[in-house]
């Protein structure tokens, strides 16, 4: 093999991948035109939602369209997984969480241009900084390599951290986005601490391959020789990941931030982003344990040529990265030579050590069970806590935005419990894992929906009445009946009463702990949905049993708009609630590709 | 068959949204329109749907069922298990067998209350055209309606038991939402609050009953289900044929199917208002009259009864609980009746009836068997008819009188009223139970099932209890009827000069159902069609054959005895109401002054104490304990939750010296919490 093959194959993966990568690309030409608006036409205040919307909907339908393919992916060589020499992974799982933000973002961005905030002068850089972040967000959907976990976080933080402390003249927004600038170049440096330290022990950044030299460890003195590093590494990754969601005790930022911003930015703050860090964490995990992966089938050939004729790809011409240079790093790693270790680019393809890793998985307490144990302990304590400490500190809130702070805290631990379930049946029953970590995507499609209706009614709540304190909405069913009514189902819907669309979310959670069979966290989640009960129907009971005050009493009633908004939103939950099969379903064969 | 079955209750359910999204702008006072036109098609195709079925079955002696599936609501069936037959030994809280798939069910027992339901639902909202006339929620009034008719269409029709309790709570929602219609009235809401919190305690036995079920039978079916493509068994529904055709075999006996059929009939205590649960039904009589006539009176309280006819495979496997059931059933059909005897207000009067009716059925269900439920299903039946007939005349009555329904301040309306007063009449003779109306088939099904059961010394108590009460509701009603239509013309002053006949709106549904009341029994009573076309029901169907209880109805031996006896207790009844009420005053007086001084006359009055009761045993010891919990609540969760929300502020000012830092101790909790995890790691 000689180096312009290996030029000529790279090449030819660059190009695949940048096709399978089109929606981010369609993403990153909006950003330019919203740019480009903003020195041409300065005057069209519209015009940047138009643009943004027409190009997140064009990146949607390119996610879209490309759900068939992908979903021929498994079958094929597994290095067709691979993006870009294996930094990335372009499965259905990825797939589905980057439709499920440029789904969001479509909607999210009607949501803004109906709302006062941010000033039309700056809509544009609002519009640009929100989906750069939204690249960030995609880019963690389908990173395989700890470098591009790294990358994905910061490209969504960094916008976000502005994000926060948009409205310039409030002193709030500027503090809310200080400290969370702070906190977040404090977890990221944890966590960057935290790959060092893994990348050492396990010489690579490439999940995968990570995942296999973790199995192979067979000898157990090597493997508690090197133990210690290998779970603070992984503790101080899991740092990062859990900052980004929001789990106790990595949460302080989240109610100062919440309160400081504007609740357009606590919207997007509190559900994509979250979305984001949720499958970096399955990622992550799915990486490290995922070596057993079953072994690919060859695809149906004519199957595979009207997928592939649908990309203009040749069906033969299929990149597949040889081990030549890897396998120089590999041996410079076996020879202990800590200058020459490079890190692996690409995914390995070493027959070898994967029939080792299969051989020790029959094994009970090898390396990569007890670290799918020791994962799996860690996040079911992070999921348990952020529960109940979300719940109980938002049950004593005055100010909605802190309360939705909280309630999001608690939500982070609803989402991480069917984690938490998959990664302990991830060695020893990976159908059931695949299907816990289906009821967390399932949660997180639901949440999405149920959260972005609740920071929805807070800015049009604020926009009404420049206040954001509960006790100020209390009548305010006198005034804009619909309105309330579709708030009060998001509530219901946030504590999970059926038969809305939160009932389906938390019911298909819990069932997965019930597989993996840990009662504890079961028992946990079914409590704190009681004591959440509390919280949300104050707010409903406020609006709709409380006398109004003179001040509600005298406002004119919601705009349309708003109340058309939150009606779709709510009638969305219902319907969710009903008919939410089908959803399920495709959030199962999303992810059957891991 | 398929889709009549989806149609009847998809129309009320579009009459929703359309009601609710178009009444108060656009439809305004022709809020009706969507509801009566729903429920009119509803009620065409539920009757062609029942002669659809009718024609299936008589084409064959075997039962009939067909099942559709719209959706899986819920299917937690791991991919590898879809589609295949359960391991046998599969345990009970295996999740992964759990799948609720939304399946609609056709068979003749489906068939008889879709017809039941749907007709008694476009009578009655006929008639709320007229009576709910310039109320201000005319369209909520017709939005809740709608959704009634739909949720009770699905409660008759599903073929699983976590949908049948769906529906059983929508229905007590559309119930709490319509005695409270007038919410600003204090009594309303609060009657609303308490049909509410006692269906509550039936519906968490129901719960329960769903609980045991499932993990004893591994499914919540009806239905068994087979691959779609190999036509295999995948499991066996619990009412399903598989079950069905093993007779005993293919049940649970003892302690366990006795909790089963317990729990499932505390369930239809609360939802059928038996004691003890039945303190909610008269006070649910604040509810406008049609919703009396329409949710508390003809279809949705009948839902206990359909429901253990429904199950009467799981009861006929517990003798016991059927006794249980029987004893019930008694008691609260004679209790019933005794309180109705004194009160004076029509409406109640009629709710206890509804009570002791509603006794009647349980009683003739406890026999078991196809006897049982059709006995049961009869009287169901007709009682829909009458019962719905009785209340649409009282609330011709209220709205000729302003709303006054006291019966020693209203009189003798009989010429003021003429068509209402025919069809009142027709409407008691059938629930007193006079030959040839509706009721009296019914009952003396009902008495006759119940004399021949051999079960023992019970069953013939419980027949006597039960002519008993036939004695007392002759006697309540024509009291009732009597102080109402005639003697002197007494009109309250409220009714101003509303005080004429009702506009023929209101008149139409209640000739129809005097007709209906005339004729129903006579038709499907002796004929036994209703007995031969309810075998056709699977489940009912093997317990026929099974043949543990059912006698053959025909060549009932001593049944001229009982049609005797029955119709002797409903003339006396009415004589002795005619010479009370009719004849010389004195006579009454006397009698109450006997009556009052043993203390019956108070204890009847007084509703045997029972709400006195409850409050005494029940909510007294409950609003200590509320003033116990709101203390707990505000001194230690409270302070608990301040704590909580307190401590990094008070560790923060405590730490700080200048304002931002604030962020070191953020920091540092975020370190502390690494630490923790890393040493509980060590630790464990």
């Amino acid at each position: 093999m000689n180096l312009l093959h290996w030029i000529g194959q790279l090449e030819g993966d660059a190009y695949r991948s940048l096709r399978l990568f089109a929606p981010e690309g369609l993403v990153c030409a909006t950003m330019l035109l919203l740019l480009l608006s903003r020195m041409l036409l300065p005057s069209r205040r519209r015009l940047p939602y138009w643009l943004a919307f027409v190009g997140v909907f064009a990146a949607l339908a390119a996610a879209v369209m490309q759900w068939p393919f992908f979903a021929l992916l498994p079958q094929l060589p597994h290095t067709a997984v691979g993006g870009f020499t294996g930094l990335l992974r372009f499965d259905t799982l990825g797939l589905f969480f980057r439709i499920l933000f440029f789904g969001f973002s479509a909607v999210f961005i009607l949501f803004l241009g109906m709302t006062r905030l941010p000033p039309d002068e700056d809509v544009g850089e609002f519009l640009v900084l929100y989906l750069a972040s939204i690249l960030g967000l995609c880019v963690m959907a389908s990173a395989d390599h700890l470098l591009m976990v790294l990358l994905g976080m910061e490209m969504a933080g960094v916008p976000s951290y502005i994000l926060a402390g948009f409205i310039k003249s409030r002193r709030a927004s500027g503090e809310a986005a200080v400290k969370f600038a702070l906190f977040g170049a404090a977890s990221a440096g944890v966590m960057l601490y935290g790959m060092t330290l893994l990348a050492g022990s396990l010489g690579s950044l490439h999940l995968p391959t990570m995942g296999m030299r973790l199995a192979a460890w067979t000898d157990p003195s090597a493997f508690a020789a090197r133990a210690p590093v290998l779970v603070l590494g992984l503790l101080m990754l899991l740092v990062g990941l859990a900052f980004k969601l929001s789990a106790v005790p990595f949460h302080f930022w989240v109610p100062d931030v919440f309160e400081g911003s504007a609740a357009e930015v606590g919207a997007y703050l509190s559900t994509v982003s979250k979305a984001g860090a949720l499958i970096l964490l399955i990622r992550v995990a799915s990486g490290l344990l995922g070596a057993d992966a079953t072994i690919p089938r060859l695809p149906d050939p004519a199957q595979f040529a009207a997928a592939a004729s649908r990309f203009d790809m040749p069906a033969d011409s299929r990149p597949v990265i040889r081990e030549g240079v890897i396998q120089a790093g590999a041996a410079a790693d076996r020879n202990g030579d800590p200058n020459v270790r490079p890190v692996a680019f690409a995914r390995q393809d070493s027959t070898a050590e994967h029939s080792t890793a299969e051989h020790s998985t029959s094994e009970l307490g090898s390396p990569a069970q007890l670290v799918s144990r020791f994962l799996a302990a860690v996040i079911a304590v992070l999921a348990a806590v952020s529960c109940t400490f979300g719940n109980l500190a938002a049950y004593g809130q005055r100010n909605f935005k802190r309360l939705l702070a909280y309630s999001t805290i608690a939500h982070a631990g609803y989402m991480l419990m069917p984690v938490a379930a998959a990664v302990a049946m991830w060695r020893t029953q990976p159908e059931l894992a695949r299907w816990a970590l289906a009821a967390s995507a399932l949660y997180v499609a639901i949440y999405l929906i149920m959260n972005l209706g609740a920071f929805a009614t807070t800015a049009f709540l604020r926009d009404a009445f420049q206040s954001e304190t509960i006790d100020d909405f209390a009548g305010w069913i006198r005034v804009s009946p619909s309105l309330t009514v579709a708030v009060a189902v998001i509530m219901f819907s946030l504590i999970g009463l059926p038969p809305l669309a939160g009932f389906v979310a938390k019911f298909a959670a819990f069932a997965s702990l019930t597989y993996s069979g840990l009662w504890a966290l079961l028992v946990i989640g079914a409590v704190n949905t009681a004591i959440s009960l509390f919280y949300y129907l104050r707010v409903v009971k406020v609006m709709v049993l409380d006398a109004p005050s003179e001040a509600v009493a005298a406002m004119p009633p919601m705009g349309k708009g708003a109340v058309t908004f939150l009606a779709v939103l709510a009638a969305s939950l219902l319907v969710l609630g009903v008919l939410w099969q089908p959803l399920f379903t495709w959030a199962k064969a999303a992810a059957g590709a891991l | 068959m398929e889709y009549l079955i989806v149609l009847i209750p998809m129309m009320p359910l579009a009459a929703v949204f359309v009601t609710a999204l178009l009444g108060p702008r656009v439809l305004r006072s022709n809020s009706h329109v969507p509801t009566v036109t729903a429920a009119a098609v509803a009620f065409v195709a539920s009757l062609a749907l029942l002669l659809m079925v009718y024609w299936a079955t008589a084409a064959s002696e075997k039962p009939f069922a067909t099942t559709v599936q719209l959706w899986n609501w819920a299917d937690l069936r791991q991919p590898e298990l879809e589609g295949q037959v359960a391991a046998p030994d599969a345990g009970p809280l295996d999740l992964a067998r759990f799948h609720v798939p939304v399946t609609l069910r056709v068979d003749p027992l489906t068939a008889v209350m879709q017809v039941t339901v749907t007709c008694i639902s476009l009578l009655v909202s006929i008639y709320s055209i007229g009576y709910m006339h310039d109320d201000p929620g005319y369209w909520r009034y017709f939005t809740y309606i709608s959704l009634f008719i739909f949720s009770m269409t699905m409660l008759v029709s599903v073929s699983n038991f976590a949908l049948l309790y769906v529906f059983w709570e929508a229905v007590g929602l559309c119930s709490y939402l319509l005695i409270g219609f007038w919410y600003h009235k204090p009594e309303a809401a609060a009657a609303g609050k308490k049909a509410f919190l006692v269906n509550r305690v039936g519906d968490f036995g129901f719960a329960l009953g769903l609980f045991l079920l499932w993990s004893s039978y591994g499914t919540l079916n009806f239905h068994d289900s087979v691959h779609p493509q190999t036509g295999e068994l995948i499991s066996a529904g619990i009412l399903g044929g598989v079950r069905t055709a093993a007779g005993g075999q293919g049940y649970l006996h003892g302690g366990v199917a006795m909790a089963i059929a317990l729990l499932l009939f505390v369930g239809a205590c609360g939802k059928s208002a038996q004691f003890p649960l039945h303190v909610w039904l008269p006070d649910a009589m604040e509810g406008p009259t049609p919703v009396s006539a329409l949710i508390h009176a003809a279809t949705m309280v009948t839902a206990g009864v359909y429901m253990v006819a429904r199950c009467m495979p799981l009861f006929d496997a517990a003798p016991g609980a059927l006794l249980v059931v029987g004893c019930i059933g008694g008691f609260t059909a004679l209790l019933a009746a005794f309180i109705a005897l004194t009160q004076n207000d029509l409406k109640r009067i009629l709710a206890y009836s509804t009570i002791s009716q509603l006794g009647y059925m349980f009683l003739g269900l406890s026999v078991g068997g196809l006897a049982g439920a059709v006995a049961g299903m009869f009287h169901l039946f007709t009682h829909a008819f009458f019962k719905a007939l009785l209340f649409l005349g009282a609330g011709s009555v209220m709205h000729a009188m302003g709303g006054v329904i006291d019966l020693q301040r209203i009189g003798g309306l009989r010429r003021r009223l003429p068509w209402t007063y025919a069809t009142f009449l027709v409407g008691c003779l059938a629930l007193a139970g006079v030959f040839p109306l509706a009721g009296f088939f019914s009952k003396d099904e009902i008495l006759g099932v119940l004399y021949q059961q051999e079960g023992g010394g019970v069953y013939r108590l419980l027949f006597y209890a039960g002519l008993a009460g036939a004695l007392m509701t002759a006697f309540y009603t024509f009291r009732a009827f009597f102080l109402a239509f005639h003697g002197e013309e007494l009109v309250p002053a409220e009714a101003g000069r509303h005080a004429h006949e009702s506009p023929p709106v209101m008149l139409l549904p209640l000739v129809i159902l005097a007709v209906a009341s005339l004729v129903v029994g006579a038709i499907f009573g002796p004929t036994g069609w209703f007995e031969s076309f309810l075998s056709k029901t699977p489940g009912l169907a093997a317990v026929a054959e099974a043949g543990s209880h059912a006698a053959p109805h025909a060549g009932h031996d001593g049944h001229t005895w009982v049609v005797a006896w029955s119709t002797v207790a409903a003339v006396l009844g009415i004589a002795l109401a005619a010479i009370l009420y009719l004849g010389p005053g004195g006579l009454l007086r006397g009698v109450a002054t006997a009556a009052r001084s043993v203390g019956v006359y108070t204890l009847s009055y007084r509703k045997v104490f029972i709400d006195e009761l409850y409050a005494l045993a029940v909510v007294r010891p409950l609003r200590g304990l509320a003033i116990v919990a709101a203390w707990f609540d505000r001194y230690v969760i409270d302070c608990l939750v301040d704590l909580v929300g307190l401590l990094p502020k008070a560790i923060g000012a405590l730490l700080r010296d200048v304002q931002t830092g604030f962020i070191p101790w953020y920091a540092s909790a975020m370190m502390l919490g690494l630490l923790t995890l890393l040493a509980a790691l060590v630790l464990f």
